[in-house]
């Protein structure tokens, strides 16, 4: 059970980062930490942050609470792998 | 038409008309809906303005309301209107943690409005104690909805000179201007429209532009129920993570007519899939109208292909102009033809403020397409003034003046800007464009505006926030947009001296630009430039700045020590 769900974060993990590489930064060769603040570092704004967030509930079967379209929830790659896998109760 | 003075006396002849008619369907995120009947939406709308007169509301009062535009929103923003206060909307924050100086914003608003209540919500709770702090009463529209008494609710009677609501507009400091609408001015752009749109009691109408915007109040939500016209509500954040769920409820609901800044259709051509698409048709809409921002030809274009085969209709893409100054619409495309687009030669148009046509792309002149946004609804003339005051003869560009009797009273406290838009009769909106054949046709501002995804900035807007990065010297910048028909919208760019003599690195600074615009604004810059010291000092002041550095910037004219662009 640990190894799978190693594999489902780790594939959590890569899909998220691609996503945000491609959809929202539009450059699949950025380099992206994924403690890089998205929102606060200006990366992501509102539309683009709605745009993640219906992603990540289409792609995973979770649905975010508006109090979760946050800062706290979702300005670093580790902190939406981290929403999403307490939601899936990973 | 109607002869009642006020929204509220044609609100309850609406009542009592149909009462049992369709007025306003709530459609959640999973395309869900239930038709609410006139009588059942005022009565929770009075249940609000009972609650809102128990918290020492009353006729003429200032009401500001900081909500997400929901269900809850909507009834008590009516039930404020049926007691005869003026509501004043402000956009919450969509994602919590950003846009720390809302706060600031909302306390500049209340205090400026007079406000006797502010209404806040679960996305807004984080402003209450600064507001309190401040001095301010507030209210949680929770406690609204649930604890008013319809049958008590002291519905108003206001005269048609009374204030009927006030709108907030892109300030010069920073802080929003405050529009002030008068009843008799609300109405006549409500039957302006419709007359304009050629609108009946067969219509139905989607929207998904905020309640906050005047798109969505007045060219939505009050038209609709004064007019009698069933309304599906979308909020803002489905369509923005769906833009398929617009399209879905225009064909769920049978919608004849929708709005969106030009931002909407780009999106929603670009990112609804044929899989999305299943089962939803575009036959009977008459107008998907394009407003409130600067409107790409290739955005009616692309959206017109992408859904034809959905049954969109050629001429059912229409086009408008309006400002919050007017109330709501001023210009509207003809109801039966697609809007007209010009090829024009850019030069002459830049250099000469002519608008020469250029019957085919040529391959050799260098030509921008301007998109027509109509008539003036009846009632309203359009005049195009040059620098000496004169009307110019068609297609010659200059300043737009509005003869209309929808215009606004003035900006709340702000006589010379007031003194600059009010001139006698006429409203100058602050735009430049030209006229041919009675169209208007958009082609920029006065004073350089940035439209960022339907949200307007002046350039002086950023500077408070600049101002703050360690690094940059103060006052030394330029803001401006860049159209990008990609997005349908603008990027931003910021242009900025630093200092010789300064501790960060280039690097931090222009992190640090990113990230304050970012939480301090809500907004995403595209590029930063950073000039040396002294670089720009040479160059005037004020608007021209902005304009100057844009076109410097567009001729690859600057010569930045340190960079940054978005990917």
């Amino acid at each position: 059970m640990q190894a799978q769900a190693t594999d489902s974060g780790s594939s959590l993990r890569e899909r998220v980062r691609e996503f945000i590489r491609t959809e929202i930064l539009d450059s699949p060769d950025e380099p992206l930490e994924d403690s890089t603040p998205l929102i606060s570092d200006g990366y992501m704004n509102s539309l683009s942050t709605l745009k993640l967030v219906s992603f990540l509930e289409e792609n995973f079967d979770v649905q975010l609470a508006a109090h979760e379209v946050s800062v706290e929830y979702l300005d670093t790659i580790d902190q939406i792998v981290a929403t999403v896998e307490e939601k899936r109760g990973a | 038409m109607s002869d009642a003075p006020s929204l509220q006396a044609r609100l309850r002849q609406r009542l009592d008309h149909a009462p049992d008619r369709r007025a306003i369907a709530f459609i959640d995120s999973r395309g869900d809906f239930e038709w609410l009947r006139f009588d059942d939406f005022f009565e929770e709308a009075a249940r609000c303005g009972h609650a809102l007169a128990e918290k020492g509301v009353g006729p003429g009062d200032s009401c500001v309301f900081v909500l997400s535009s929901d269900r809850a929103c909507a009834a008590t923003v009516l039930g404020s209107l049926l007691i005869g206060a003026a509501p004043t909307l402000c956009a919450p924050p969509v994602v919590r943690g950003l846009h720390s100086n809302l706060p600031e914003v909302v306390g500049h608003v209340a205090g400026k409005t007079g406000a006797r209540l502010i209404v806040l919500g679960d996305e807004s709770a984080s402003l209450a104690p600064p507001l309190e702090e401040s001095g301010f009463s507030l209210a949680q529209v929770g406690d609204l909805v649930a604890s008013g008494d319809a049958a008590a609710a002291p519905l108003a009677d206001p005269a048609a000179d009374d204030i009927a609501a006030m709108q907030l507009t892109s300030g010069t400091t920073g802080l929003p201007k405050v529009c002030v609408w008068k009843q008799h001015r609300v109405l006549a752009s409500l039957d302006g429209m419709v007359a304009a749109m050629e609108l009946g009691e067969n219509d139905t109408f989607v929207n998904w532009t905020p309640l906050y915007h005047d798109m969505g109040l007045v060219n939505n939500f009050l038209l609709c129920l004064v007019h009698g016209i069933p309304l599906g509500w979308l909020q803002a954040s489905d369509f923005v993570k769906r833009p398929a769920a617009w399209l879905r409820a225009v064909h769920d609901t049978g919608a004849t007519t929708t709005w969106s800044p030009n931002f909407g259709f780009a999106m929603t051509a670009q990112r609804v899939t044929d899989e999305e698409m299943e089962g939803v048709r575009l036959d009977h809409v008459r107008g998907f109208w394009n407003a409130a921002e600067r409107i790409h030809a290739e955005s009616i274009l692309q959206f017109r292909e992408r859904f034809r085969s959905f049954g969109l209709a050629e001429h059912a893409v229409k086009t408008n102009f309006g400002c919050a100054e007017n109330v709501g619409g001023a210009t509207f495309s003809s109801v039966s033809e697609p809007p007209v687009i010009e090829r024009v030669d850019r030069r002459v148009l830049h250099d000469e403020g002519i608008a020469r046509v250029v019957p085919d792309d040529d391959g050799e002149t260098d030509t921008v397409l301007i998109v027509s946004t109509g008539a003036p609804y009846p009632g309203m003339t359009i005049r195009i003034v040059g620098d000496d005051g004169e009307a110019l003869p068609e297609g010659h560009v200059g300043a737009v003046a509005l003869d209309t009797p929808s215009r606004m009273v003035g900006y709340l406290d702000e006589p010379e800007e007031t003194a600059a838009a009010v001139r006698g009769e006429e409203l100058f909106t602050g735009d430049v464009g030209y006229v041919r054949n009675g169209e208007l046709f958009w082609t920029g501002r006065v004073r350089e505006r940035i439209n960022l995804n339907g949200k307007k900035y002046d350039p002086s807007d950023f500077e408070g926030v600049l101002f703050e990065v360690e690094g940059l010297r103060e006052g030394c910048f330029a803001a401006f947009g860049i159209d990008d028909a990609a997005i349908g919208s603008q990027r931003l760019v910021i242009v900025s001296e630093v200092r010789d003599r300064t501790e960060r690195s280039h690097d931090e600074i222009l992190r640090d630009v990113r990230r304050k615009l970012a939480t301090r604004m809500n907004v995403s810059v595209s590029e930063i430039l950073l000039l040396p010291q002294a670089a720009m000092s040479k160059t005037s002041s004020g608007k021209r700045r902005h304009r100057f550095y844009r076109e410097l910037h567009l001729a690859g004219g600057l010569e930045p020590v340190a960079s940054w662009r978005e990917s």
